[in-house]
């Protein structure tokens, strides 16, 4: 069978596919690109349909071998590729054969790189996704992270067509050393009346990234907001919900989030918005500017025309 | 906010419907967690997943709320309101056409009329209350003064109803226990609570899904798989079932797979 082989794992490789829906009655989370935008343009630059099974690579450090001809593709952080030890450009596919040796590096901005090959990995499907969700053991192999000497199996492609993707759209990942301040919109909702004493203080903040930032949630820290004592019962959380634990730092609850919770949320924040904040990492700065609910939705419209409006040039 | 009789005549509690996000709403119902709210709950639930299936990503029963996530290509947020308030009331309002890219009247007709099947399936789980499974039963004898056996005995006699299922796959909180054994979540949660373990904290109870660090005071094991992706269904519960437990011997316990630490 055709595929790729694992000579390195990296820091957390793990199979992502558009993520999982329609399980959170039995307490499924929806996993998924924690990056959505670098995800889909890395599938649409080999053809694939937007949703496809690609490697997330958190950090980097990933090293394949290919058993295979195929094409591949890496969008997302800036992590140095080398094709047989041959630096080669992020954001276009490339083809790849048999016991070539595919790297990537440690990342220099950003945190989470995406590798597709043409048509897929093929892992089975788990609760109708095979997106890896390492705390419920569900998804991608085994349910856990890529692990040395994994085989990933994938279709032989054997073609020459070369996709590039726009210069234009390839977002400026923030690095570290560059702190920067990310305005992250959010709409306001769930118990946000009983906050509104927080909200001038939450609005006015620069919340720094913690290092408890995962696929699970991104934990803030600024300074305290103090809570009102309601117990509340827990509840549905919303992917992007901005939770207020007892500690007053609030938790923006990402791809990985448990389904229910119940400390309170001041409101959620645009998806989109939360793409970008998975690029990310501590010591980077998040302010939080509040949109509408109309504003938010029409956003999203706009943003599905435009990524149909802009397909990956073909440069041959 | 809307009140209305349901058909046996009961007064029905109000609903609220708060914004969760782009594409969620969450309604919360104005009552204590109890049989009948999780079971209108459940109700609205399917009346929704019934009516307008093709808008609905997912959603998410809780204690007393039903969180919905909808597709507002499909359905504006108005109109999803509208139609939540509707379902509630079983009233045959007329809706505001301007709001619906998809329209009220689109819907089946029996929307109004619609009665959906009861939601209260009951399921009855094996329990080995047994030493060897039960290390926190002599710290609810020592909070309650009553004896391994009363615990035993109210633990296995009182009907729950599923409130929620969460924090991990097949995890279902059951309400509510004898307040007489309600007893608080240990203060340092254990790093190892075994698959199958049957806890209590406060007036819930649980059984663990999988091995997992855990607070609540463990009181015996179930043998059954509460979670598994290989069986149809995954896991036992729905939210709004009646779970019994029946106390069963040890060799009943290995008989039916159960592990003895």
């Amino acid at each position: 069978m055709s595929g790729f082989a694992v000579l390195k794992p990296g820091v957390l490789t793990t199979i992502q596919d558009g993520g999982r829906t329609g399980q959170f009655h039995l307490g499924l989370t929806n996993g998924g690109p924690m990056d959505r935008y670098s995800f889909e343009w890395a599938n649409q630059l080999v053809g694939n349909r937007a949703d496809q099974s690609v490697l997330e690579i958190t950090l980097g450090g990933l090293q394949l071998r290919a058993l295979t001809t195929t094409r591949i593709a890496v969008t997302g952080a800036e992590m140095d590729l080398r094709i047989n030890g041959i630096s080669k450009e992020r954001w276009r596919s490339h083809s790849v054969y048999p016991n070539d040796t595919i790297e990537l590096a440690h990342a220099k901005k950003g945190c989470r790189a995406y590798l597709v090959v043409a048509g897929g990995f093929i892992v089975p499907n788990s609760f109708g996704s095979t997106s890896t969700v390492i705390r419920e053991g569900i998804g991608g192999i085994n349910g856990g992270a890529l692990k040395r000497g994994d085989f990933l199996p994938c279709l032989d492609h054997d073609t020459e067509q070369h996709l590039k993707a726009p210069t234009e759209i390839i977002p400026v990942f923030y690095s570290p050393k560059d702190p920067v301040v990310l305005t992250r919109r959010i709409i306001l909702g769930y118990q946000s009346e009983s906050l509104q004493a927080l909200q001038d203080s939450f609005f006015k903040q620069e919340y720094t990234i913690s290092q408890a930032a995962d696929r699970m949630g991104y934990r803030l820290q600024g300074s305290k907001l103090s809570l009102p004592t309601k117990a509340l019962y827990s509840e549905g959380i919303s992917y992007g919900a901005v939770q207020i634990p007892p500690d007053g730092q609030p938790i923006i609850l990402l791809n990985d989030r448990q389904t229910i919770g119940g400390y309170p949320k001041m409101g959620t924040v645009l998806s989109s918005d939360c793409y970008r904040l998975a690029q990310a990492q501590h010591p980077h700065k998040v302010h939080f500017k509040q949109i509408s609910l109309e504003e938010a939705q029409r956003i999203k419209k706009e943003e599905r025309l435009t990524e149909k409006n802009c397909p990956p040039i073909n440069i041959k | 906010m809307t009140t209305s009789r349901n058909p046996n005549n009961t007064v029905k509690p109000k609903i609220t419907i708060k914004t969760a996000g782009e594409d969620s709403v969450i309604v919360y119902i104005d009552a204590t967690p109890s049989r009948e709210t999780s079971n209108l709950i459940a109700q609205l639930n399917q009346q929704l997943q019934l009516q307008i299936a093709p808008c609905i990503v997912d959603t998410i029963p809780s204690y007393i709320s039903l969180w919905v996530q909808y597709r507002f290509e499909l359905l504006s947020h108005q109109a999803l309101i509208q139609l939540i308030n509707r379902l509630w009331s079983n009233h045959a309002e007329a809706t505001e056409k301007s709001h619906l890219f998809y329209s009220a009247d689109d819907l089946p007709a029996d929307t109004q009329t619609a009665k959906p099947k009861k939601c209260s399936k009951e399921i009855i789980l094996p329990v080995y209350y047994g030493k060897e499974c039960s290390p926190d039963i002599d710290r609810i004898t020592d909070l309650s003064g009553l004896s391994r056996e009363q615990i035993i005995e109210l633990h296995s006699q009182t009907s729950y109803t599923v409130y929620a299922i969460g924090f991990a796959p097949g995890f279902a909180y059951l309400g509510e226990i004898d307040p007489r054994m309600a007893t608080p979540r240990l203060a340092t949660p254990r790093s190892h609570v075994p698959k199958g373990a049957v806890a209590v904290a406060d007036q819930q109870t649980a059984i663990y899904p999988a091995d997992s660090p855990g607070g609540w005071n463990i009181i015996g094991n179930c043998p059954l798989e509460m979670f598994n992706p290989d069986n149809v269904p995954a896991s036992p519960f729905t939210t709004g079932n009646t779970v019994k437990f029946r106390a069963i011997d040890r060799d009943e316990f290995i008989a039916l797979g159960g592990k003895i630490p």
